[in-house]
């Protein structure tokens, strides 16, 4: 059951990743990456991270694809001003599946020798793994200092957005 | 032990980072290019958390949420940015922007 | 850690703090004010700066790990930040009558500036890649909003958009990079990477090869240079001096504490790599910066063949650990003095709304503006390392270390490179003092005058005695060599 729905959200996180590259329209691609965040969220419950997968749907599902979609909204593009971008995408697809196919087998390869080197002092997977409150206690008592930057990070945001995209061209 | 070998979560998240670095490089359109960068982080936030349940390890899920939240500051930072061209230019074309010759 | 380790430990990081708190100050009190005395917010921005670089040279005095060895507080760090600090107190000295002339906004200017360098600095002391790839992150962040706040000008925001793209794929390279790295030791630290370094593990070799890619690309070395003379030329004037002087810095320090504490292991290998990439580098960024007319593209195309030279002072450090690791932080110390300089004098020289970049936009400087003349004399000077100028002393240091290593053709490479330079920044100063003014200049402006005299006197003075500050390089690479 688990590898059933490990492949049908790969499969679908994959198909929609590759429509996000090569649709023309913003509008579709913004729409299935919200669908490829959204099979990412599934396999991360499958990997038992709860509280990771619920962050997952609830901001990058939620509130940057809003963004995304608000953005193209706003700007109201006309279907002349998506046409630039339309040539030879069928060859440029072409060229991505034979990248892939060669990604695929080499980091294959690579990564199951790297998870089988570190399989060998490989601790028990405790109790409370993936919690709301096992990423509470290493956030607040380990990682501190990365949690306060943060906060200078989205200050930094606000402070860029509001200066750049302000209304008013003098 | 699971049932899907973790090596498989990881070749996922590799190619769902190349699909997105395909995206930058070859889409013209700024916003989409945006959504293909955000590919790329999201597959860097599976190989975390993969990374984190082989080794039982809760740093990975640390990382992830601080991860989030970079893509989160560089999406609403970038289309800030796209839509002051938009409103000089009327396009999103990268190509367009040749003021900078390069 | 408990709450007795978290407050030590924000006592460690005042200066640090300094800068933040002033940043949000300065954002609270901005809507205060009205606008003809907006410009005066530069004083608590100034007085923010000095009060980091005060409590930053107590930093001399011990080495200590804040934060449960998240930041390591040494000697490094606080070289690095006297660096920063120098740099983004300077670049906002000129900024402020630069922003009057270009009616930009000032309040959220000098906020930028005060985050972007207080990452700037907590990346410089960071061991742990949460911290760094989020200090490198607030240190980007800052940095492209800084490239498109002239809103008003299509090639500001253009520049902004592209610095943010091609920095953010770069950034989603590193963290694809860490990953790696996190998923092969199951640490963050680099004290645990480099303990539990494998040469088995291919994740090891890809984890450092995406993380050298992101850094590459920060420095701004081949093969991936190709972003630097677009943003450096679309940016506004004063933030390309800061940020080809705080953000190379930067980047050179968390390239130097990643891969010589966390990835020495593999150091043979990366040397190579390295030999190469600044061998191109230096060479790639001087050829381009022969056939430009544009100053200011011709500065962006320089200091990619100054990062050129800073490398070989890493790859020397291959033989000469002590020699060739000072001799890089010398360089940056250097060329924070020449290239801000330089950057200053053109914001200096800039209008309302022309900048000053063209050859043709300095000629007659010497009949109208002698003694701006002869600050960009003694920056060129210092650019094309011809002695008594500080860029001399940094450039023979670097060259001596890789003699001293026996690395000989990086070296006549370097010579030969550092020669070739000499021709284009020399032309500017052919313009600059034989031709006839062709354009207007600008009305004097007493605050930039005073910062542009320090750069000019700092890059002559530390030419002529150049031993104190050689020796604070020499103590601060001796702190971080294990």
């Amino acid at each position: 059951m688990e590898s059933f729905i490990f492949y049908l959200f790969a499969v679908v996180s994959i198909a929609s990743a590759l429509l996000v590259v090569s649709h023309r329209n913003p509008v579709v691609s913004a729409l299935s990456l919200v669908l490829t965040l959204f099979s990412t969220a599934v396999l991360f419950i499958l990997l038992l991270a709860h509280f990771i997968a619920v962050i997952q749907v609830l901001i990058y599902a939620g509130a940057i694809m809003v963004l995304f979609i608000f953005t193209v909204m706003f700007l109201n593009l006309r279907d002349d001003a998506l046409s630039f971008d339309a040539q030879g995408m069928k060859l440029k697809l072409a060229t991505l599946f034979v990248i892939l196919i060669i990604v695929g087998y080499f980091s294959h390869l690579g990564f199951k020798k790297g998870v089988l080197l570190l399989s060998q002092n490989k601790n028990p997977i405790p109790e409370n793994f993936g919690t709301a409150e096992a990423v509470a206690e290493v956030l607040f008592r380990d990682y501190l200092l990365p949690f306060e930057l943060t906060s200078i990070l989205i200050v930094v945001a606000i402070l860029g957005v509001v200066v750049i995209a302000k209304r008013r061209l003098n | 032990m699971m049932g899907v070998p973790i090596e498989h979560y990881l070749v996922l998240s590799a190619i769902l980072f190349v699909i997105g670095a395909y995206g930058v490089i070859i889409r013209k359109n700024l916003i989409i290019v945006l959504m293909s960068l955000e590919l790329m982080l999201n597959s860097a936030n599976i190989a975390f958390v993969a990374f984190s349940r082989a080794l039982s390890d809760m740093t990975g899920h640390v990382f992830m949420i601080m991860a989030l939240t970079v893509a989160a500051v560089e999406v609403a930072v970038g289309l800030a940015l796209v839509v002051a061209i938009y409103m000089h230019k009327e396009t999103l074309d990268i190509d367009v922007l040749k003021m900078l010759k390069g | 850690m408990d709450l007795n380790e978290v407050l030590k430990s924000t006592f460690l990081i005042t200066p640090e703090l300094s800068l933040i708190l002033t940043g949000m100050i300065l954002m609270v009190l901005d809507p205060f004010i009205r606008n003809r005395f907006k410009k005066e917010l530069f004083w608590i921005t100034a007085l923010g700066l000095l009060i980091g670089f005060a409590l930053n040279l107590n930093r001399f005095r011990y080495t200590e790990s804040a934060f449960a060895g998240t930041l390591s507080l040494d000697e490094f760090t606080a070289y690095f930040n006297i660096i920063f600090i120098i740099g983004a107190l300077l670049a906002t000295v000129i900024s402020r009558d630069y922003i009057e002339k270009t009616a930009l906004k000032h309040g959220e200017y000098y906020a930028l500036i005060l985050f972007s360098t207080s990452g700037m600095m907590l990346l410089s002391s960071a061991r742990e890649f949460i911290s760094l790839f989020l200090c490198f992150e607030i240190m980007s962040v800052s940095v492209y909003i800084l490239s498109g706040f002239n809103r008003r000008s299509p090639r500001s925001v253009e520049s902004g958009i592209k610095y943010l793209v091609l920095g953010g794929f770069s950034s989603a390279i590193l963290l694809y990079g860490i990953a790696l790295i996190y998923g092969a030791s199951g640490s963050v630290f680099l004290d645990e990477i480099a303990s539990r370094f494998n040469m088995e593990n291919p994740l090891y070799i890809a984890g450092t090869a995406l993380i050298l890619a992101g850094f590459v690309f920060k420095i701004g070395a081949f093969p991936l240079h190709q972003w630097i003379p677009d943003i450096y030329e679309g940016a506004p004037m004063t933030v390309t001096g800061f940020m080809s002087v705080g953000v190379k810095a930067a980047a050179f320090a968390v390239f130097l504490r990643v891969f010589f504490e966390g990835f020495s292991t593999l150091e043979v290998q990366w040397m190579q790599i390295l030999w190469v990439i600044s061998v191109f580098t230096m060479t790639i960024g001087n050829l381009a910066a022969i056939v430009q007319r544009s100053i200011k593209r011709m500065l962006a195309y320089s200091s990619i063949s100054h990062a050129g030279y800073a490398l070989v002072g890493i790859v020397a450090s291959y033989g000469e650990k002590e020699l060739g690791l000072s001799s890089v932080l010398y360089y940056l110390f250097a060329y924070t003095f020449m290239n801000l300089g330089a950057f200053g004098t053109l914001a200096y020289l800039s209008l309302k709304d022309r900048e000053c970049e063209m050859l043709e936009d300095i000629s007659g400087l010497w009949q109208r503006k002698p003694l701006v003349a002869i600050a960009l004399g003694i920056f060129m000077f210092s650019l094309a390392g011809i002695p008594p100028t500080i860029g001399f002393f940094a450039k023979y240091r670097v060259f001596l270390s890789a003699i001293r290593a026996e690395f000989y053709w990086l070296a006549i490479i370097g010579i030969l490179n550092s020669v070739l330079s000499a021709y284009y920044y020399l032309r500017v100063l052919v313009y600059a003092y034989m031709r006839e003014e062709q354009m207007e200049f600008p009305a004097p402006q007493p605050l930039s005058a005073f910062a542009i005299a320090i750069l000019s006197l700092g890059a002559l003075i530390l030419g002529i005695f150049p031993l104190y500050s050689w020796e604070l390089a020499i103590k601060a690479a001796g702190s971080f060599i294990p």
